[in-house]
Order: structure tokens, then sequence, then C-alpha cells
């Protein structure tokens, strides 16, 4: 499939000056983009897609796929300095990268989630080109069944692991699923819980609640603590370089989260948004200080970091080897793909070759531009957790408040946002996680879609869920993870008395 | 713990919470059963998980030993501390702030109304340097104004105001 000739021309097509300063022109953009709270791939890939119609199909791939790299990575700086995850697939970096910023470790967290992503990405890369007919064979073999077991068993896993009370995260995970199901049911047409909205017919939309749950509730959460800056002591320490290295002293949990990443994102529809929160619950519960994880520790920012630019890589895989994207931004990528008259599949394997193998060259050298020039560039990032709150907390409000506006130009997605803020607040303030609920509102969909296919697939037997071996695996990992803290309890009850 | 202690004990606000979430359950749960075919089975489902959940959770708040135990996990138990009401204020402000950017952006359009917004707001939330809170309005403004529109090219909300003026 790759030959050494295939590659020496994609590394001379990459090498090309206009290659190149598009890799950095759009790598540094992307950190920046990826910056913006709630403004990711998912919003920037879209907006790109036009610009790449009158350029080359190789150029122009490596364009999206860069674009989804830096996002990614752009979107664990603001997750790490303002508890703001860029983007959803940051969202479990926020667990330890922001209480290590308080603690004046925003440089440390920074190198770490810097050098992880850069290792994560390289795992993902080496699964993309040297296993991806295999796992994409084996994605093949999961049915409606096996995508139902599965979002339950994230939810299961998030529910379980979340910090404070489990009951609490089972309750808002049980909302996130409700709030995802606004609008008109996909197998009916019929309109659920949109009390004769218009807007609510369509269904609440994920990037607006997203702003709202994590930026602005955030926001309120600063204004209330009352501090004068985020940093509690007032400066930076802890260098990036320091941070560089951590991941190397981490290396079970580095390649445990990239492998995850990328075992996730080969998943048709699960994404980098379950592959951060799955990888650093893994780790949560794999770990011997899992007390400690949520105060600051290094383990929390790589597991998340490694998994989710493994997933990006990941989620390409069924994408051109099946033409069956992995996710929402794989979507869109697919769309850049066919737009330059690329068929993704057997075709693309067989008779565009070199296009792929440049595409794979271009990526491997963003993954180096992007770790040098993140590392630089987030020196200046991380002064923002210098900014006066007092000034800050507007700068977030206009972003947001922006950001949510610009994805649809819909003024009620600004209400939707502003709603999400204070529900938040309100849920993190009296012990409700937001995380089960947004990971219950991203998962939901799918998860019915797969329900009801399911079960008309088995004639109605709730039977299939069980009597499949793979949905049966999972069943028993859902039942593992519901059983386990309360064994592990008595296990350390009778152990106390003993 | 006897009943009477639990009697003569306010209920936290969490005890508020899950009441409020059981009705809204029930609540729902009744809206849904008009919904034909599968369209509300899973609803359904969820919402008697969520119910009874909370039920269990309302049990262990009403069955916590102490009056000072917490089993919520999150700052809603502490004390109440006169300097956190004080902030709390100012998330109220926020909270009305927020709308408000969104009515003077529709009014006087993106580079105004954030400069103005971001002045007020820094303002009211207790920033006093004046010549540095104008200065910051104005590097706020400048970078969203590059970001999405020039950037981005995003279509932003229309400027109200100015289409009056000119007619």
């Amino acid at each position: 499939l790759y030959s050494l000739d295939g590659w020496l021309a994609g590394a001379a097509i990459v090498f090309q000056w206009q290659n190149m300063a598009m890799i950095l022109g759009i790598g540094l953009l992307g950190l920046v983009i990826g910056f913006l709270p709630g403004i990711g791939p998912m919003t920037a890939l879209p907006l790109f897609l036009p610009i790449t119609y009158g350029m080359k199909p190789d150029a122009a791939l490596i364009l999206l796929a860069v674009l989804y790299l830096s996002t990614t990575y752009g979107g664990s700086l603001s997750a790490i300095l303002i508890n703001t995850p860029g983007t959803a697939a940051s969202a479990a970096t926020c667990f330890d990268g922001y209480p290590m910023s308080k603690q004046g470790k925003g440089g440390q967290a920074i190198g770490i989630s810097m050098m992880s992503s850069f290792i994560g990405g390289f795992v993902g890369m080496a699964g993309l080109i040297f296993m991806s007919p295999i796992i994409a064979e084996f994605a093949l073999k999961f049915q409606p069944a096996e995508y139902f077991m599965l979002a339950v068993l994230g939810l299961v896993l998030i529910a379980a692991s979340a910090q404070g009370s489990v009951l609490k995260s089972f309750i808002a995970g049980g909302f996130g699923f409700l709030v995802s199901v606004i609008g008109l049911d996909l197998m009916t047409g019929h309109p659920r819980f949109a009390f004769g909205s218009t807007y609510l017919k369509g269904g609440i939309p994920l990037e607006p609640l997203i702003i709202g749950m994590f930026a602005l509730s955030e926001a309120f959460f600063l204004v209330e603590g009352g501090g004068k800056t985020i940093s509690e002591e007032g400066k930076l320490s802890g260098s990036i370089i320091e941070g560089l290295k951590e991941p190397f002293r981490h290396l079970t949990t580095l390649f445990r989260s990239a492998l995850i990443g990328l075992g996730i994102g080969v998943i048709p529809g699960e994404g980098s948004s379950v592959a951060n929160f799955t990888a650093y619950l893994t780790e949560v519960r794999m770990s011997k200080k899992a007390d400690q994880f949520g105060t600051g520790v290094p383990e929390g920012v790589i597991a998340p970091e490694a998994s989710n630019n493994a997933c990006v890589f990941g989620a390409l895989v069924p994408t051109l080897t099946l033409g069956i994207p992995g996710g929402g931004v794989a979507a869109v990528f697919m769309g850049g793909v066919m737009l330059h008259g690329l068929n993704p599949g057997f075709e693309l394997f067989s008779r565009n070759v070199d296009i792929l193998t440049t595409l794979y060259f271009g990526l491997i050298v963003a993954n180096f531009v992007l770790l040098i020039s993140g590392s630089v560039l987030s020196r200046f990032a991380a002064r923002v957790t210098l900014v006066p709150i007092n000034l800050l907390v507007p700068t977030i409000v206009v972003l947001g408040v922006l950001a949510s506006f610009a994805i649809r130009s819909h003024v009620l997605d600004v209400v939707v946002t502003i709603v999400a803020g204070i529900l938040g607040y309100y849920m993190k303030r009296y012990g409700y996680s937001t995380i089960p609920f947004l990971v219950a509102f991203i998962l939901s969909p799918i998860a019915e879609k797969s329900f009801y296919q399911a079960l008309m697939l088995a004639d109605g037997s709730y039977l299939t869920f069980v009597l499949r071996p793979i949905s049966g695996v999972l069943l028993l990992l859902c039942i593992m993870a519901l059983v386990a803290p309360t064994i592990k309890k008595i296990f350390k009850a009778k152990t106390n008395r003993g | 713990m006897s009943a009477d202690t639990v009697s003569r004990r306010k209920p936290p606000t969490t005890f508020w919470i899950d009441i409020g979430i059981i009705v809204l359950c029930i609540y729902l749960y009744v809206m849904t059963l008009p919904y034909p075919g599968m369209s509300g089975t899973l609803p359904r489902l969820v919402l008697a998980i969520v119910g009874i959940v909370t039920v269990v959770d309302l049990i262990q708040i009403l069955r916590r030993k102490e009056p000072g135990e917490n089993n919520l996990g999150q700052p809603s138990c502490s004390p109440p501390d006169p300097e956190a009401r004080l902030h709390y204020d100012k998330v109220f402000y926020l909270a009305v702030l927020m709308p408000v950017y969104y009515v003077i952006l529709r009014l006087v359009g993106i580079i105004l109304g954030t400069f103005v917004f971001v002045c007020i707001s820094g303002w009211i939330l207790g920033y006093r340097r004046k010549v540095r809170l104008l200065i910051a309005s104005a590097i706020v403004t400048a970078a969203v104004y590059v970001i999405f529109v020039v950037i981005m090219e995003t279509f932003l909300p229309q400027n109200i105001l100015m289409d009056l003026i000119r007619g």
C-alpha cells in the first residue's frame, strides 16, 4: 500500500514553502481559534471548507487536517488557563489542568498538554497508517446493539466516576439525555418537550450549550470567588520545559490514554469529547492515588490530552478507509475529501495513495510544528491567568455570546448559552456535576437511534443487547462499573474492621 | 437519628431541589404519555430512573446524621459567609449583564457594543482604574473584531441603531 517512493514524493510536496507556510499559519490560527471557548474544529472546519475550493486536493486535505489538529491543541490551553475548554474534546483537561494553573503551575500544565498531545498524535498517526484496515474491520462488526451498549457504558462510567455524589451525577446525566431529546423525534417526526416552540422543535444545539455550561458558568464562579487573578499566587511558576518532560515519567498513562483515544476515534459516532473523558476516568480508576485526581496531578492532564489527539487520527481511519465518518468533524473532513473528487474507501487507497501519503506526511510535520509553536505561544497565552478577574469575566462573556451567535446566527442560541451558563453554575453549586449532563447530551442521539434500530433488527426482542457477544461484554462492563464502587467500599470497610 | 430530630431541623436547599426534580419528572412523564410509537419509550425510562434515583438521594439527605455533615460534596452546605454573599451579588449582576450585552450589540453594533459592555461590566464587577479599563476594552474590542469579522467572516447581529439613523 505505502511505498518509500510515495513517502518521498509526499515529503517533497509537504516541504514546498507554500505548504510549510500554510501548515505554520493554519496551525497557529487553529491554536488561537481552539483557545476561544466553544469555537472548535466543528465551527472552524466548515468555515474553511470554501477556502479549499481552489486548492490542490493534497494541500486542501492538509489544511483541513492541520486545522482539525491545531484547534484540538488550542482547546486545551484555555481549559488549563481559565477552566474553559475551547472544545468539548478538552473538557476533561479542566479537572486537573486548571487546579495546576491555580497553583501557579500553568506553564508546566501546558508543557504536559503539548507533549502528551504530540505523542498522542503520533500514536494516533501510527494507528491511522499501519492499523487502519484492521481497526476499521473491527469497527464494522459493531451493530446498533453494540453502539447502544457502548453509549450506555460511556454514561455509566462517567456518572459513576464523577466528582461528588454518584446519585446526583446520574440525575444530571438523566437530564442531559432529556435535554438532548428536545425536538423532533427522528423515527416518528413527533415533537418532544418542544412546548410548541419552533426553535425547540429543531433541538438544542450542542455548541451554545457547551459555551454556556463551561465558559459562562466559569465566569460566574470567577466572580463569586472574588479573587484578583486566576492564579492564586498572582504569578506563573513551573516551566513549560519541565512540563514537556513530565509525560515521559508516566509512560503507561501516556500510551494507555493514547490507545483509548485511538480506539474510541475509530468507532463511528464516538469522538474526542468521549475519548478525553474515558481516558481520564480510566486513569482515575486505575491509579493508586485516585483521590488526588481533580487537585492538579500531571496524569490528569496527560490522559485526556494524549487521548483527544490520538482520537483525531482515529476518527480519520473509518473516514478514509470505509467512508464512514468517525465523528462530526470527520464528517466535515470527508466532505472536503469528496469536494475534491476523491472517493473515500477502496478507491482512495488504490488510486490516490500519493495524496494519502502527502496528507500523512503533512500531519507528521504539523505535529512537530504545533509542539514547538504551541509551547512558544502558550507562554504568552499563560499570561491570561494574570489578567484581573473583573476584566477577564467580561471578556469571557463577550467571547461566549459572540461565539454562540456566530455558529448559526440565531438569537435564541445566545439565550441557550446564557440559560446553560446559569444552569451550569447552579448545578455545580449544588453538587450536580455538569460533565455527566454534557456526556449524556452528546451520547443520547447515538444511544436512542441505536436502541430503536437494534430492537427493529431483533424483532422487538430486548435480548439482543444481552445475547450478541460484543454487546453482552459491554453490558457486563456496565454492571461491573456500577457494582465495583460498592464492592470496593464493602471490602474497605471489612479491611478497616479487620 | 430520630424522626424528632429530622422534623426539628430545617431541610437543606438540596432537599427542595430534589422535591422539584421529582415533581418535574412526574410532569414530564405525563407529558410523554401521548407520544406516538416508540417516541416516548426511552424518555419515560430515563424519567423513571431519574425519579427513583432522586428519591434515594432525598432519603440520604433526610438520613444525614449531623446537621453539618456533607453528602452533597459542594459549597452549598458550608455555613453562610457574609463575604461570599457580597460576591453572590456580583453573580446576579453578571447574569443580568449577559443578555444586556446582546441587546447593546444589536443596538450599536459589535465595535461600540463590545467596548461599552466591557467598560460597564468591568466597572460594575469592581475594576476602578479608569484608563486601564478603557485600554482593556479597546484591546478586547479590537481582538474580537479581528477574530470574528476579519478572520472568520462571521455574520454578527445587525446594528439596529445605525439602520434607523440611515433610514
